[in-house]
Formats: structure tokens, sequence, C-alpha cells
């Protein structure tokens, strides 16, 4: 794993599974990749990267499952557990797709996560949402 | 593809999955590649539904599992029922767990087919109240009851526990929900507690029966009525037995309604009451009774012939197989109530089931202990009895008796021995010691008896004494007292028995027999003294007479022959004179009617007086009476009295000293109840030491100097031992004489 600080503050860590995470202004930011294979294993290990930038803190925490085609129950329990809810602060889901939106708002209504969720479609507006968990 | 056959194909996948989901399988997943559409999102949305399904299809059979794991580990039956409305006879079993096949033997399958199963498997007597407990469940009540069950492989009951509670399960059907555990052990426990508590009341009953001198019939009754509070019985009858005409009398019976009516059916018009066990040498009864052997005929066969063995009647005896059935006798019990010595009486109890051996065991124990109780209560009255009739004896016996422990403690003393009821019933387990202190007696007596006592008990044999007691009237009383130690077979001292016999008149006879033998010899002595001397004193005048007749017939001279008539006149008044005497002593001592006068002393004094005035007033002698205040009246003999102290004033004047004019002096002292009378002069005295033994002898002169035959004394010591008394003498040669008569008071007696 690789973390990468550019000039402008951010840290990105491109060889996550899934896809590349992403810490700036407090937010963390994880892109999954579409052609990737969503495991649990995956996610723990996601999870683990992101206990790491946190440094101690609950960070607010952008999804975007834009490019996402399926996402097991496994881990979306994952996703909802208190494992999770102790490390991030909220959780904000955004997706450009439509099989992106429907797994966002299943995961937000079924899973019912323990840190504050949304679904949104617009990346600002779920930053600036975010950052009141800040 | 073009766009129509992409939505079709998106369809099919969409359709196929729906029918996948409505066979339950909702694990199938499908979507279409590199499609973005909104059906393929559908898709995607179905899969993670299906998925979710999947999951809770998991979690619920998880669960069941878990809850069917509880329920068939747990040891209550828990079962569901589905009611409609409160018809409990539509119930049907939505569930039953495990329990219900290992508890009772019935498998889910069987309830499944109807409620019957369970209702049949409740027991009769429960079913009421179980039918009740779900009524009130249906209201919506969380009850409880207990009621019995029988399993399905060999149909005894258990009891459970049920816990029941409902819920509404809509369109007016009710499911009631049961936990039923089994609680037999402590149903049985309970039972065994009860059975036991009644049995103690049993028995204290038949206990405080006795206590309170019940009777046997009343302990039979009671044994009767425990045994049937105790042990379920059908018929039960009483039997006293008479050993003289070796019969059992009927006193009581108790029936049940069925049991009463089934045996009029057999016996018709004879009476039930008839109908009574026959005890002839031989017959089954007479056995049972001889060996005191209880029966718990359980085999049909054996309960035919006790039932045969009631009558002689042949019809009779030929229906007993028929009434055994009829009346569903399947225990006969026969009881007698005996100890090794007698028989008391006999119980006959009939059950409709076999009693267990617990209950047995529980009829054997309670007919032991009242025949125990009834030998107790016999041998306590006979005890009684005994003790009646050896206390009637003790008692009336004129003898003091008492019982002692070994420390000398009282156990028993009888009225004649002490008066007292209260210081009787004080006395017991109390010692002489204690007993003295009380009575005021000395504490020597005590220790004379303790004395007595260890001698008894060191000697091991019976040791006697008597006792001397001075009576308030002065007279005594002589006790002669025995103990007699008692040893077990161990040679522990048990008891020491002691008697006293009041023996003051046969003492006193033998004290008068050896006075009497002391008189006697003395009387002798005295006759042959007086034999002595009358022969001596008519011997010489008779044999001068002799002399004299013998010098007659020689023929003497005139002047000789009036020589010897003047010696026979002066022999023969002497041989007279000798003769008077002799008649005066007799008349003394045979002249015993006399009678007993109030005596006066001053009055026999101056009799005296004159009678001796000349003797008196030639010695110039003073005779006086000394007045004494404190005498009392007392009765003699008056004549004798005054002849009495005649001779002695007359002796005292007599035998005066010349030198002094002689003075005589009467003096008289009261002595408790007899009198002395003194007779004190200054004369001459007498040699006591050499005329001691001699001095009221017969013709015994001791001064010579004066006239005097010697009979004076020995008349005086005649009449006043003929008064019953004693008389005395001190005597100082040249001094004088002190005479002292002591006369018993003999007011109202003869002589």
């Amino acid at each position: 794993m690789t973390n990468k600080e550019s000039g402008s503050g951010e840290i990105r860590v491109d060889d996550a599974p899934g896809g590349p995470i992403i810490m700036k202004d407090q937010i963390i930011r994880i892109k999954v990749d579409q052609k990737s294979e969503y495991t649990l294993d995956n996610a723990r290990a996601v999870v683990s990267i992101v206990d790491r930038l946190r440094e101690g803190l609950r960070l607010p925490l952008l999804v975007d499952f834009s490019d996402v085609h399926f996402l097991s129950r496994p881990v979306r329990e994952y996703y909802s557990s208190e494992e999770v809810s102790q490390k991030v602060s909220s959780l904000a889901i955004i997706s450009s797709s439509t099989i992106g939106k429907v797994i966002g708002n299943f995961f937000v209504g079924i899973n019912r996560p323990l840190v504050p969720t949304r679904f949104m479609t617009n990346e600002e507006e779920a930053i600036a949402w975010l950052k009141e968990y800040l | 593809m073009n766009s129509d056959d992409t939505a079709n194909q998106q369809l099919d996948h969409i359709l196929n999955i729906l029918l996948e989901y409505g066979k339950g399988n909702f694990s199938v997943r499908t979507t279409i590649p590199d499609s973005d559409d909104t059906l393929n999102a559908v898709l995607v949305g179905l899969n993670m539904l299906g998925e979710e399904l999947e999951y809770y299809r998991q979690e619920d059979r998880r669960k069941n599992q878990l809850l069917r794991d509880v329920f068939e580990n747990t040891d209550e039956i828990i079962y569901a029922l589905d009611i409609e409305g409160t018809d409990l006879s539509n119930a049907r079993f939505l569930f039953s767990s495990n329990q219900v096949s290992r508890l009772l033997g019935y498998e889910e399958e069987d309830l499944k087919k109807g409620f019957g199963v369970w209702s049949k498997a409740i027991h009769p007597q429960d079913f009421n109240t179980y039918r009740n407990h779900i009524h009130e469940a249906l209201k919506g009540k969380a009850v409880s009851c207990d009621y019995r069950m029988r399993k399905k492989n060999n149909g005894e009951y258990i009891w459970v526990s049920d816990r029941l509670w409902s819920q509404d399960a809509g369109n007016g059907r009710t499911h009631i929900y049961g936990a039923a555990r089994d609680i037999t052990q402590r149903k049985n426990q309970e039972e065994y507690t009860r059975r036991t508590l009644a049995e103690i009341k049993t028995i204290d009953s038949i206990y405080q029966a006795a206590v309170k001198g019940g009777d046997t019939l009343e302990i039979l009754h009671l044994l009767s009525d425990g045994i049937k509070k105790l042990v379920d019985v059908t018929a039960s009858r009483v039997f006293t037995y008479n050993p003289k005409t070796d019969t059992l009398e009927m006193k009581a019976q108790r029936l049940s309604a069925k049991h009463q009516e089934g045996l009029m059916m057999f016996l018709g018009k004879v009476s039930v009451s008839s109908i009574v066990p026959i005890v002839e040498p031989g017959s089954r009864f007479h056995n049972i009774l001889e060996k005191r052997k209880m029966v718990f005929a359980t085999d049909p066969k054996e309960i035919i012939e006790l039932m045969k063995d009631h009558t002689k009647v042949p019809a009779f005896r030929a229906v007993a197989a028929p009434a055994r059935k009829l009346l569903g006798i399947k225990t006969f019990s026969v009881l007698p109530i005996a100890n090794k010595e007698r028989v008391f009486g006999m119980l006959t109890c009939v059950a409709n089931r076999e009693l267990s051996l617990p209950e047995q065991g529980l009829v054997v124990r309670l007919v032991n202990h009242a025949a125990f109780t009834l030998a107790r209560i016999r041998a306590d009255e006979e005890l009684r009895e005994q003790k009646k009739f050896s206390e009637s004896i003790l008692n009336t016996l004129p003898v003091d008796i008492a019982v002692f422990d070994k420390d000398h403690r009282y156990r028993f003393v009888n009225p004649k021995a002490i008066q007292n009821q209260e210081i009787r019933d004080w006395i017991i387990g109390k010692d002489d010691f204690e007993y003295v202190a009380k009575r005021g007696h000395p504490k020597s007596l005590a220790q004379k008896r303790r004395e007595h006592f260890v001698k008894a008990v060191h000697s091991g044999k019976p040791h006697g004494w008597i006792d001397e007691y001075q009576k308030e009237d002065g007279s005594k009383q002589y006790i002669m007292r025995e103990l007699y130690p008692y040893f077990d077979e161990n040679n522990e001292l048990q008891s020491v028995f002691g008697h006293g016999v009041d023996i003051t008149s046969l003492k006193n006879a033998e004290l008068e027999k050896e006075q009497l033998l002391k008189e006697l010899g003395q009387r002798v002595n005295e006759l042959m003294q007086f034999n002595s001397v009358v022969s001596h004193h008519l011997r010489a005048p008779v044999a001068t007479l002799m002399g004299l007749c013998n010098l007659i017939e020689m023929k003497p001279s005139e002047e000789d022959v009036h020589e010897i008539m003047e010696g026979v006149k002066v022999t023969s008044e002497a041989l007279d004179h000798v003769l008077r005497d002799l008649n005066m002593v007799l008349a003394t001592k045979s002249n015993i009617n006399q009678r007993v006068d109030k005596i006066d002393l001053r009055e026999i004094v101056r009799l005296v007086r004159n009678e001796l005035e000349l003797q008196i007033s030639s010695a110039n002698a003073t005779v006086k009476l000394v007045d004494n205040p404190d005498l009392k009246p007392f009765y003699s003999i008056s004549s004798y009295l005054q002849s009495i102290i005649y001779i002695l004033v007359s002796n005292a004047i007599k035998y005066r000293r010349q030198d002094v004019d002689p003075v005589v002096k009467v003096v008289a002292h009261q002595k408790e109840s007899e009198v002395e009378i003194e007779v004190i002069d200054n004369g001459l005295g007498i040699d006591l030491k050499r005329y001691g033994d001699e001095i009221f002898g017969f013709y015994k002169r001791f001064h010579n100097h004066v006239q005097g035959r010697g009979l004076g004394l020995y008349l005086a010591k005649a009449q006043v031992e003929t008064l019953g008394g004693q008389i005395r003498v001190q005597s100082n040669l040249g001094t004088g004489s002190m005479f002292s008569i002591v006369l018993p008071n003999q007011a109202g007696e003869k002589v």
C-alpha cells in the first residue's frame, strides 16, 4: 500500500482493494472500482486503511458507488456494523449510475448503518453534509 | 441485440427470479453484464432482496432450531393448542415438544390427530380441573394447574403442573400455550407427608384416648377411622373378640352406598351385620387370630374364600365369587388387633384397588400401635388393680408399714404408720431426718432409725428391734420393728421393707407376768417362811402339850397334876394366840373385796390417835399430821390404811428412846398418780444392816425390852401390798426410822 501526499494536502491510497482511497479536508473518499470483486475481505482491508488514515479521529466517509454492480449482504452488514461506526462519524453514498443508486438506497434503507448515512447524487452536496460531522 | 431484445431478455430474468422466489429459492442471482439500464438495476435490487430473504429465512430456521433445542432440552412438556371460540373439543395441537413422547409416550403425530388423545390421557378425576383452567387461560389469564396424565405404554399416571397462557390468533381463534412439568415426585412426597401427618394424627388420637381411659372399642373405632382416612376402603368392620365364647362380636361397620347396595343384592333380606367371620378352630379367621398375622389378600380366590368364611349357609357361600366381582373387591384386609398374650379384636377392610406396599405398611403400623396401646391400657388397669389390692392390704393391716429406697428414702407409708394423709403424701421421697425436722421430733430418732437401716442393709438379713415411747398420759408404748432388705438378681439393693407392730399390750402382759412371777416367788417364800414359822410356833406348844400328856399317863402326884394342868393351860393359851394371829393374817390376805373410799388422812390420823390415847399420854408422845396443800384427793381402802398407820405409830411409841419424848410425824406427798405416805419417828431405830431382809417377816422381833409378837410390820406390809402399794424403810440406830408407803390412787376400782 502506498500513500501519496499531493501538494494540495490530500492523501491518496491508490492500491487499496476495490479502488483508490483519498483523504482530503478530513474527509475520506472511496471510489469503488467497478471491475473489482468487492468482497468482505476487501471491505475489511479498506476499513483498515481508513483506520490508519483517520489517526484516531472519527472522520466522515464518502463512498462512490457509481461503478458498483453488486454489493453482497456480508459487505453491507459489515459497513453498517458497530466496528465501522467507531471509526467514521458519518457516511455519504453517492452514485451516478442507476445500479449504484439502487445499491446505495438499498444499503441505506435496508441495512441501516449505525452512523448518520445518506444517499446523495451530488458530490459537493454530499461533502458539505459530511463536513457537518467533522 | 436491439433495445427491445434487451428489454425482453431483462424481463425474462426478472420473471425467472420472481418464479424462483415464489418457490422459496431466494438464492437465485442474475444480472445482465455491461448493462446499466433501469431494468438491470431492478435485477440487482431483486438479487439483493433475494439475498436478504434468504438470510432471514436462514435466520428464522436457526431461531426455530434454537427454540426447538430449548424446548427439547427442558424438562417441561411445551405445547401449543389452537382453539376456536371456547370449544375445547375442537382444539388442535399446533406444537408439542419431545417431552410428550419421553414422559408420556405420545408422539407429536398422535396429538395432531385431535385433542381426544390428550384429553383421554388426563385422569378422569382431573379433567374438569384442566378444562376450567383452559377456560381461564382463554380469558387471557396466565394460570397454573396440577393434574394426572396416564402414560401410553403402561397406563401409570404421572402428576404434572401445567402453566397455561394464551394469545389471540384472530378470527375468533386463540392459541393456548402450555408448559407442563413432571411433579410426580413432589406429589408423592406431598402424599407421603399427608399420610404421615394423618398417621401421626391417628396415633395421637389413639394415645389421647388411652390417656383419658378409653376402652378397647373406642381405640378400635379410632383405628378404623384412621385407616379409612389413609387408605381408600369401600367397607370396613370392627369386631371385638370374646375369649370366653371364642367369637368375634361386630361392633361397627362402614359401607359405601354402592357396596351396601351390592351386598343386599346377594344377601337379600339377610342382615349384612349377620355375616360375621366364623372363628372356629381350624377356620381361616381362627388361624389369623391365633397367628396374629395381618392379611392383605389380593388374589381373587383368596378373597372369595375369606368372603365365604363369613357364613355357613351354602347359598350365601355360593355367591361369594360373583359378589366379589360385582363389588369390585381388589383387596380384602384382615387385621387382628392382638399382642402375644391376648386378642383384643379384629378389623376387616375392603378396597377396590390393590393396596400398595407402603399403604400396607402404614396399616400394619397403625394396627400394631393400637394393639400396643390396648396392651398397655390393659396392663395399666391390671397394675392399678394390683396396686389397689396391695394397698388395700397394706392400708388395712394394723401394722406400721413403710418401704424405703436404697438411700433410706420413703417410697410408701401406710395410714397406720402415719395417719395424716398430707404428711403421708409429703414424706414420699424424703428421709427420716426431714421427717423429724418437720414434726419437731428429736434428731436422735432419725439417727437411730438410720443405724438400724444400715445394719439391715449391711447384714442383708431381716433386722429387728423394739422402740419404747412415752405416751402423753405417761404410759409406755412398745413398737416392735423389723427391716427386710430386698436385693435384685444382681445383688443390688432395690428397697427395704419395714414394719412395726404395737406390742404394748403384749409387753405389758409380759411385764405383768414377770411381776406376777416375782410376786409369786415372794409369796412362795413368804409361805415357806410362814409355814416354817407357823410349824415352829405350833409345834412348840403342841410338843409341850404332848409332853404334859405323857406325864399324866405316868400317874403323877396330885401336886404334879396340878402343876401339869397349869402347864396345859399356859400352853393352850399360847397355842390359842398363835391360832388367832394366823387367823388375823389369813383374814388380811384373803379380804380382797373391801370398798374403796376417798381417803381423809386427817380423820385416819385422828382415829389412830384416839385408839392409842393411853400409850400416847403415858409416853408423853406427839403424833401429828403434816398438812400438804398439794395433795390431791385419792382413793383406797380406808380401814387398811388406818390399820397400817396404827401399826407404824404404835411401833414408834413402843420402841421409843427413853431419853426423848417420842414424836411421830405423818407426811403425805403427791407422786404423779400415786401417793406416798411417810411415818417418821425419833425412836430407837432398827439395825437394817443386820435385819434388813427380815424386817417385815412373820414373828420377827428386833427389840426384846418390850413385849411383842413380831406380827405388826408383817401385817402392815401385807395390807400395803393388798392395796397395790409398796412399803420401804429407812432407819438409823438411835436416831429413828422412816416408813414410806407408796399407794396407787384407786379411784373407781375395787381391790
